[in-house]
């Protein structure tokens, strides 16, 4: 090494420890206010079902056009504008831009090489922001996925105090929030920077962190994490807010620009419920997989929590498969408990499915209820499952309630299903799901 | 010929017949009883929602006999159809985490329905771990994702076993073979709680666990399994608490004419940790078995049937004494009993002593026709006695340890076998221009001792998730290291008399051969896959897959040879200096290789799945081959480096619930290194007809390949059609061929040469199908093969083009009738054809047209009979020959439990039985004919000990 490599290398080091110990002390760190806590004792088991009639106003199936444009497989991430479903689909790294009548608009497609694996949608500034090189620059498109302007992001990895931008949560045209998890405390890890110290991240324009929420434990360092489902911040339809479900606990926090608020408290029955300090008791730690799997009944996350008034709607998450009293709807203000996939069809489904039950609910148990927007919930099912279900059932008004053989009761589609399921097949895009609740459940 | 075929036809036709009467007789019960329907709707109206999935069964009253079940549908509704009317019944609906419900009815003869309307469930406290549910099990009920079938509330004789039960449950199939599935689907394991049962031969499981024993059978899907519509199914077995371990067996011996006999023994015992077996036989009537599976197969509590191979092998020359037994041993060291979570916790030792020992005495007499020229044959004759006996004491063992992050496995195998044979052979040859004659007696007694030790260790790491940093660590790699070493002496004394037409020619021989060997080959396999991966934590396609691989083998072979030769009057050998040898073979053979994988895929969920793959395999070879010897003419030192690269292309395309197919082709390159013996071996002239000379300049031989397979596998459920096709080809260029000169006295000089270039194309397909129409089935199989080759020998110092077809097909029905009637029929023919051009042309075919039936009703008597037409036309011979042959056993069961059985076979009833060989090489056909086993009547007592539960029972 020489000496001038030596000189620039220590300049470096000096700038980025003045620059660390200039932006710590330029952080505020927002306290949270648990004063307004709500406990909520909920007991899956006892969860109501019922018709769709007696819970939603309104169930609303809208068939994703599909051409060789636009064929993706699943919906990953759904958010919902005024005009548009914007959706990220795994198999293709696509952003794909749907009218909100299921007409193909737009599409950000990936290159081969450096996939697009996600994005983040700033209705404020009407952009979607996402990067197709692992970050090294950002891009911002407007909803017809035309570039609005690209960024240099990062050379490598990530600097202190600076975050991505996926999986974020804009609350200003130019701020946004975004998450982060206990097990980046390892200053030693080789392969994730230390770039954060709380769970809760807020930045700027220049994604420079300029507050932090929900410091991290030191004990909750090398926790392992269980996927599937949105979370754990969601977007509930209001533009400011955000609920963020801290793993392994049962709490659900308010985020907002500028308070973070302890809200709800979930406590399961005995059964159904992991240890208390599953988080930080040392002879979990990297263990949680390991117990949870061997546990199937308790429950270990929320997620997918949306509130749409009294409602909380959200996934008590289980290892289990083929649980049918994970995804449940509480009302607030009458304690009323509904297990969604106990909902049964009726005309007001058009007698079709309120999830893609294909493999037992595998399918539906890998996203849930996507999105909660405008007051409605957001699910999707594929065409396999609503065709299998349409094979399976033929006509399903008739198929579900078999008489001796005179019935003449023909279920009435709207147009767009009707055509879907006359000319489409099992191997068109998703059908997404549009659902009003009912306020006084 | 045509008298029996007729005979089997009709056979076939009474089965047939017979079982349209019985499903006639059961259409008009049908008609008049089985007419009612029955519609309700399941709910819990606590939690106001309904069941969908509940278990619906109907029994009648009277005495709780099963007549229908299914589970209910999305809306928690059901719909019952061929419900006896007039009859009491009632109706029980369960559902895990429910208590039973029970409603009785009456379906009016007039209206022949009856709508049961809402039956309500209610609630088990959910903090109960398992309820006793009390009375009438539902036959099969959803738990999670998990379909169950209660043995119980099937009805089966007390003897039925496990595949029985299998049968009656709706949508599975058993196959003849064993295999079993679900809705069509292959069943990827069948486990017997949690566990491999005896190796995981299905059959055992099937055949001999009684349904008694049986609490419940299990399916479920693999859940790691992409496809959402077709994923992998597994069945797990699980025995009743009491009944977890248990003993079974079977002693049997048997008496027959012609002072024939044959006896079986086995003795099995399973517990959730260990599993042991001791089984053993000794016959004349050729049946043979060289493992301890084989023969617990054969053993089987219910083994019987027309697929039973364990019957005499007509085909075998001589008379045969066998007399085998072993032992296995296994033990599970894991803790882990559920069998989604022990595959990664396996940890199990196994171990198996084999012996056996066969007597064999056959008398051969076969005759050669060998073209020279256009117009010159010589026809050669041989008459061979031999008495040879074969014993073979093998033990061997493993054991596999599997975690998330590596595998572990060890084996190894020691065999120990000693032959000894005696034989007496007579050879004449008459050249037919020249007249020329010469006969050669020769007697031969050998005794070979050797003893074989084999092993490995490998490690294997896994590339695994890791849940707190969120990629995947580790790469797969693969160390082995395997070895075979081998010691033993070979020692005979042969006497040849050689005279001719010409007596000068006379020889004789007296000639002791000493030989004691030992070697080894050591091979130490590495294999580092996809390397670019250690060096890369972000994620994103890579551009090029590479894999580092790397085989060295080393081999080692010392000989001792004493070679002596008694002279006429002498008492003592004398050294042969030119035979007698001591030799010091090594080789090293070492295949570094550097894999270049470049794979796309293609998949949208729940849609398809495409993959390609090309794989470029950049190996090298470089092969060193030293030979040291006394005899200095083997003098060898040879080194040989070889580039002999690979190429693959692979596709799969997976269409979800519809089909999938795959399909291959590629090139791959190998060399054939030719031996010491083919380079220089000791030329034995005691062996007069055939003499083998060295060729110095003999090159290795190199290989091309190229090959293209495509295969369908049907994905829908019911009738399944898979099949699968082959093509492939080679070019050999320096083919090593053989050079022989004769002459008139019918001896044979033979040489390897490097003769020009041999190709080589063949052709297989294979084909199956069933059809299921309720009770019935028929599976229906084809197998194809074709090869052609070409390849240029020389005889007579002249080459001669040589073309040789070979054609092989096979295609079979078979037919089952519940597991109580089976019948097959089905036509093999096999061709061979071989044109030398300008010097001889030589044909084989065989056809063999078999059938069989049989019928085994519970608990008395069981009959099934085979008969094998056969035809052979060849060019030896101026006319066809033909000959069946007829088997029958005819058997009752009796005893508690049916565990008695006597049973009388009659084997080849028509005494027609014959060994008719021919053999084809480029420019000769052999046809060879031995003394084979021929009709026999035999009666067989046997007691099958059965006791489950032997924990059990002691409480």
């Amino acid at each position: 090494m020489n000496l001038t490599s030596i000189v620039k290398k220590l300049i470096a080091c000096s700038c980025l420890l003045f620059g660390a110990a200039f932006s710590t002390s330029a952080q505020r760190v927002i306290p949270v206010d648990s004063s307004k806590m709500q406990t909520l004792r909920i007991d899956p088991s006892n969860a109501m079902g019922g018709n769709v009639s007696d819970f939603f106003t309104e169930v609303n199936y809208i068939p994703l056009e599909t051409t060789d444009e636009c064929i993706f497989g699943s919906i990953s991430k759904l958010e919902i504008t005024d005009d548009y479903f914007i959706i990220f689909d795994y198999n293709t790294h696509a952003i794909l831009i749907f009218n909100k009548n299921g007409k193909f608009h737009a599409k950000i497609k990936s290159n081969e090489t450096t996939p697009i694996w996600g994005f983040t949608l700033n209705r404020f500034a009407k952009q979607i922001v996402y990067s197709r090189d692992n970050y090294k620059t950002i891009i911002y498109a407007d909803y017809d996925a035309k570039t609005i302007k690209t960024e240099k992001f990062l050379k490598s990895d990530l600097a202190k105090d600076e975050v991505s931008g996926s999986n974020s949560f804009y609350f200003s045209a130019d701020k946004a929030l975004t998450y982060s998890y206990a097990n980046r405390l390892d200053t030693n890890d080789k392969y994730y920077k230390t770039y954060s110290k709380s769970l809760i991240v807020f930045y700027n324009d220049k994604n420079k962190v300029y507050a932090h929420g929900l410091p991290f434990d030191p004990r909750e360092a090398d926790m392992q994490h269980i996927g599937g489902g949105v979370g754990p911040l969601s977007s509930f339809g209001v533009d400011t807010a955000f609920f963020y479900s801290k793993v392994y606990s049962g709490k659900i926090y308010t985020i907002t620009p500028n308070a973070i608020q302890l809200t709800y408290k979930f406590i399961f029955p005995f059964y159904s419920s992991i240890p208390a300090d599953f988080a930080v008791n040392p002879i979990y730690k990297q263990k949680q997989v390991e117990y949870v799997s061997k546990h199937p009944k308790e429950i270990f996350n929320i997620t997918n929590f949306y509130q749409i008034n009294n409602n909380l709607i959200f996934r008590a998450q289980t290892w289990g498969w083929g649980n049918k009293e994970d995804n449940l709807i509480y009302n607030l203000k009458t304690g009323t408990l509904i297990a969604y996939k106990h909902i049964l069809q009726d005309e007001k489904s058009y007698f079709l499915p309120l999830y893609d039950d294909l493999n037992g609910g595998g399918s539906f148990d890998q996203s849930g209820i996507l999105a909660c927007q405008g007051g409605y919930l957001y699910t999707s099912a594929s065409s396999l499952a609503m065709f299998s279900y349409q094979e399976k059932y033929g006509d399903p008004i008739t198929k579900s309630t078999p008489t001796f053989g005179n019935e003449t009761k023909k279920s009435k589609y709207p147009p767009a299903l009707e055509t879907y399921f006359k000319k489409g097949s099992r191997r068109d895009n998703p059908v997404i799901m549009q659902l009003k609740l009912k306020d006084d459940l | 010929m045509n008298k029996y075929l007729k005979l089997a036809v009709a056979c076939f036709i009474c089965t047939l017949l017979f079982n349209k009467a019985e499903a006639q007789t059961q259409a008009v019960q049908k008609d008049t009883i089985n007419v009612g329907a029955v519609i309700g709707l399941v709910r819990d109206s606590v939690h106001n929602y309904v069941m969908a999935a509940a278990t619906m069964a109907i029994y009648k009253q009277k005495d709780n006999e099963l007549v229908s079940y299914q589970l209910t549908n999305n809306f928690g509704r059901y719909q019952f159809k061929n419900v006896p009317v007039g009859t009491p019944l009632y109706v029980l609906a369960t559902h895990v985490g429910y208590q039973s419900t029970r409603k009785e009815f009456i379906i009016s003869p007039k209206t022949k329905s009856i709508d049961l309307k809402t039956l309500n469930m209610e609630r088990v406290d959910m903090s109960l771990k398992e309820v006793v549910i009390k009375g009438e099990q539902a036959p099969m009920q959803m738990r999670g994702d998990t379909l169950e079938f209660n043995a119980s509330a099937f009805k089966l004789d007390s003897d039925a076993v496990v595949g029985d039960l299998l049968r009656k449950l709706p949508g599975i199939t058993v196959w003849a073979d064993g295999v079993i599935t679900v809705n069509g689907k292959k069943i990827n394991q069948l486990l017997v709680n949690g566990k491999q049962f005896f190796g995981g031969d299905n059959k055992i499981a099937l055949d001999n666990l009684p349904k008694n024993s049986v609490q419940k059978i299990q399916v479920y899907q693999n859940k790691d399994d992409k496809d959402p519509v077709n994923p992998k199914t597994d069945m797990n077995i699980v025995t009743k608490k009491d009944k977890q371990d248990g003993m079974f067996g079977k002693f049997g011996a048997g008496y027959g004419s012609n002072g024939h006999y044959a006896g079986d023994g086995m003795f099995t015992y399973f517990s959730p940790k260990t599993q042991v077996s001791l089984v053993g036989a000794f016959n004349d009537v050729n049946k043979t078995a060289y493992d301890v599976n084989t023969l617990m197969r054969f053993n089987s509590f219910k083994g019987e049937g027309i697929n039973d191979d364990y019957h005499s092998d007509f085909t075998k020359t001589g008379v045969n004494v066998f007399r085998g037994g072993g032992a296995t041993f296994s033990q599970d060291f894991s803790k882990d009993s559920d069998p989604r979570q022990s595959y990664y916790k396996t940890n199990q030792l196994k171990g198996e002593v084999f012996s056996n020992d066969l007597d064999n005495k056959t008398l051969t007499n076969s005759t050669t026709v060998v073209s020279l020229s256009d117009d010159s044959h010589l026809n050669q004759t041989s008459a061979h006695t031999g008495h040879s006996n074969d014993f073979s004491l093998r033990s061997n063992g493993s054991y596999e340890k599997r975690t998330e992050h590596n595998y572990i496995t060890a084996d190894y195998n020691i065999t120990n076998s000693q032959n000894t044979s005696s034989s007496t052979q007579k050879d004449e040859s008459v050249n037919d221009v020249t007249g020329d004659q010469s006969q050669k007696i020769a007697e031969s007694n050998s005794n070979r001792n050797s003893t074989n030790a084999s092993g490995s260790v490998g490690f294997n790491t896994n590339r695994y998730y890791d849940f707190v940093k969120f990629r995947y660590k580790s790469i797969e790699t693969e160390f082995k290291y395997t070895f075979n070493v081998n010691r033993g002496t070979d020692n005979s004394i042969n006497t040849t008399d050689f005279t001719a037409s010409d007596p000068t020619q006379d020889q004789h021989y007296n000639r002791q051969y000493l030989k004691s060997f030992d070697g080894g080959t050591h091979t130490f396999v590495s294999n580092l896959k996809d390397i670019t991966e250690l060096f890369r934590h972000n994620r994103g396609n890579k551009f090029v897959q590479i894999d580092i691989d790397n085989t060295i083998s080393l081999n080692h072979q010392n000989e001792n040879d004493n070679v002596g030769d008694l002279a006429v009057g002498a008492t003592t050998y004398t050294p042969n200096t030119s035979l007698t040898n001591i030799s010091h073979y090594t080789t090293v053979d070492e295949k570094p290789s550097v894999q270049f994988v470049k794979s796309f895929s293609k998949y949208l969920d729940n849609r398809y799945n495409k993959s390609w793959r090309i794989t470029l395999n950049a190996q090298g070879q470089i092969f060193d081959q030293k030979n040291d010897a006394l005899q200095t003419i083997q003098n060898i030192d040879k080194s040989y480096s070889y580039f002999i690269p690979a190429i693959d292309f692979t596709s799969y395309n997976y269409q979800y619930g519809e089909y999938s197919k795959n399909y291959s082709f590629g090139y791959y390159s190998s060399v054939i290194y030719p031996s010491v013996n083919q380079i220089a071996p000791l030329t034995d002239n005691a062996d007069v007809y055939n003499v083998y000379l060295g060729n110095m300049h003999l090159k290795p031989a190199y290989k091309n390949d190229v090959y293209a397979n495509f295969s369908f596998y049907d994905q829908k459920r019911k009738n399944p059609l898979n099949f699968g096709v082959s093509l492939s080809a080679n070019l050999i260029k320096d083919n090593i061929a053989d050079s022989v000169m004769y002459d008139a006295l019918g001896r044979s000089v033979h040489r390897s040469v490097n003769m020009g270039t041999s190709r080589t194309a063949s052709y297989y397909n294979w084909l199956n199908k069933a059809f299921n129409f309720k009770d019935h089935q028929f599976q229906l199989d084809n197998n194809t093969n074709y090869s052609y080759s070409e390849y240029t020998t020389s005889v007579n110092a002249k080459d001669y083009l040589t073309r040789a077809n070979w054609f092989k097909m096979q295609a079979s029905i078979l037919y089952s009738y519940k597991s109580i009637w089976k019948a097959d029929i089905g036509e093999k023919f096999e061709g061979s054809k071989t044109n030398q051009v300008g010097l001889s042309r030589y044909t084989n075919y065989n056809w063999q047209t078999n059938a069989g039936l049989g019928f085994a009703f519970p608990r008395s008597v069981f009959f099934d009979t085979r008969v094998a037409f056969n035809n052979n036309k060849s060019s030896a011979a101026t006319s066809n020959i033909y000959y069946t042959i007829w088997n029958a056993d005819i058997g009752y069961r009796f005893l508690k439990g049916s565990e008695g059985e006597i049973k009388f076979s009659a084997l080849d009833l028509l005494h027609q039985n014959r060994s008719l060989e021919h053999y084809i090489t480029a420019n000769s056909i052999t046809t060879t004919q031995a003394n084979v086993l021929q009709q026999y009547f035999m009666v067989t007592l046997a007691y099958y000990p059965r006791h489950f539960g032997l924990h059990g029972k002691k409480k």
